[in-house]
């Protein structure tokens, strides 16, 4: 009787798990197509100044984006070592640092559509979802999201472009001006990439 | 210049010999594929900075002139162009690593494009589901588990690894399409190839360019990514798994969610007063 039960149990729960689990996914891919949608309507509003548009972007991307997540991941250990004053003005520049990388890729998707192919659970509550880009003419771009659920919420941790993660490509570059020209030269260096990337 | 061919050989192959040496095991940590190995940064930066300076006075000007006069669709034709003449090489590599799904892929392309897209300027093999696969030397040292090695800049060559200039070496002698032409022929063929490649990646080089905080850093850690990705034994096509740094990603109790958001409005607040005084340029 009792190996019954246990058995019905386990069925049972395990088919909870999978229902939880497919729900999720289902989530998953809604957010990620929310913000591509979002994108999308900012970019192809023609009438829109291109500072508005690199604004609302902006804000988007940084409510989608663990900006936080991310930038402690482009520092690594390193990022221990640094006083709290120096963490707060790190977060800040790196904040408009993202602005001025991910904007000028993102205007470039104005007569692009997208489908979202496959979400993979990777780890707890993390999730990839594959998207391409369907450029008409041109060969399709593939883009990989790496998404966290915390909670009830969704939040990005990484966009892949053809392969190339955003946040190691940061990690290589930061450690690489921390350790030739320290603090103080990764926050010139910084200040000085987003006034370029304007 | 013979001399200098031979000695730039015996350069590469010294490089080489390190990196053939490092074989990949099964035991090797998966992640190693996205680890950066430069152990000659120094004469890397030098190459590099070289290579930046001769793009930017020679080769960026004309590149910028070729796509500012020519429109896209005959811009698109002329790459087809040359992915046609890419094919070749495709195929004996994709015979050294005995795939024949790919080789009778590569052929029927190469066919198609050849007889019914005028020469290859259009791809008509697409429409048939003959996808576009280049391989190289490179891609078939990779398939037989060789690691990438160190990561490696050429002068005028550009970015490579040591195990990519063994590749380009035997791309030389394996490309019937250099088989076919004088020396003279196949100079003026790689230069056309190559300029061809980097009108592909115009506008990646400038974005990139322009926000990066260390741009060798970054070149050098996009072309490591972008290579483990065609790396037979690396993860290809599979999820990061962010995990394996959740030590180094620890949250931080000083950062509260509250200070976070105000952080974040703050850089909007700047950034919207900076645009505002026309502090950025449009």
């Amino acid at each position: 009787m009792n190996t019954k039960i246990k058995f019905i149990l386990l069925v049972a729960i395990s088919m909870l798990m999978t229902i939880s689990s497919s729900a999720n996914e289902t989530e998953v891919k809604k957010f990620v197509a929310g913000f591509a949608d979002d994108i999308i309507s900012i970019v192809k509003h023609r009438s829109a100044t291109n500072n508005s548009k690199a604004d609302k972007l902006f804000r988007i991307v940084t409510s989608t984006f663990d900006t936080e997540w991310m930038g402690r991941f482009a520092l690594g250990r390193d990022y221990r070592k640094f006083s709290s004053s120096e963490k707060s003005k790190y977060h800040k520049l790196y904040n408009l640092y993202l602005r001025n990388t991910y904007f000028p890729i993102l205007m470039k998707y104005e007569d692009e559509s997208y489908s979202v192919n496959r979400v993979t659970q990777t780890g707890t509550n993390l999730y990839n979802i594959s998207v391409v880009i369907v450029r008409p003419g041109r060969s399709p771009i593939d883009l990989d999201y790496t998404v966290k659920q915390k909670g009830n919420r969704y939040k990005m941790l990484d966009m892949s472009i053809e392969g190339v993660s955003t946040v190691f490509t940061q990690k290589s570059e930061f450690g690489s001006v921390l350790s030739r020209n320290g603090v103080e030269g990764l926050f010139e260096s910084l200040s000085r990439a987003q006034i370029n990337g304007t | 210049m013979q001399k200098i061919v031979i000695l730039l050989l015996f350069i590469i192959a010294s490089f080489t010999s390190v990196s053939l040496a490092e074989k990949t095991t099964e035991t090797e940590d998966k992640y190693s594929c996205y680890i950066v190995k430069d152990p000659f940064e120094t004469f890397n930066r030098s190459m590099f900075t070289f290579n930046t300076t001769i793009d930017g006075v020679l080769v960026r000007p004309i590149v910028g002139i070729y796509i500012g006069i020519v429109p896209e669709w005959p811009r698109d034709r002329v790459h087809n162009f040359f992915n046609n003449l890419r094919e070749p090489l495709t195929l004996v590599n994709n015979i050294l690593q005995a795939d024949g799904k790919a080789a009778s892929d590569t052929f029927g392309r190469f066919i198609v494009n050849t007889f019914f897209g005028l020469g290859g300027f259009l791809d008509f093999a697409s429409y048939f589901d003959l996808n576009k696969d280049t391989q190289r030397f490179d891609d078939t040292l990779s398939k037989y588990k060789v690691s990438y090695g160190s990561y490696l800049v050429l002068p005028i060559i550009g970015n490579t690894t040591t195990r990519g200039a063994v590749g380009k070496v035997g791309d030389l002698f394996l490309n019937p399409i250099n088989h076919m032409l004088s020396q003279r022929q196949q100079v003026y063929y790689a230069a056309a190839d190559n300029l061809d490649h980097r009108i592909q990646y115009h506008d990646i080089i400038n974005a990139s360019k322009k926000s990066s905080v260390d741009y060798y850093g970054k070149v050098r850690s996009m072309y490591i990514q972008y290579i483990s990705r065609r790396n037979i034994h690396c993860p290809t096509n599979q999820p990061i798994d962010y995990s394996m740094y959740e030590e180094d990603v620890k949250e931080d109790s000083n950062i509260t969610e509250t200070e976070q958001k105000e952080t974040l409005e703050e850089s909007i607040n700047t950034t919207q007063k900076k645009v505002e005084t026309n502090e950025y340029k449009n």
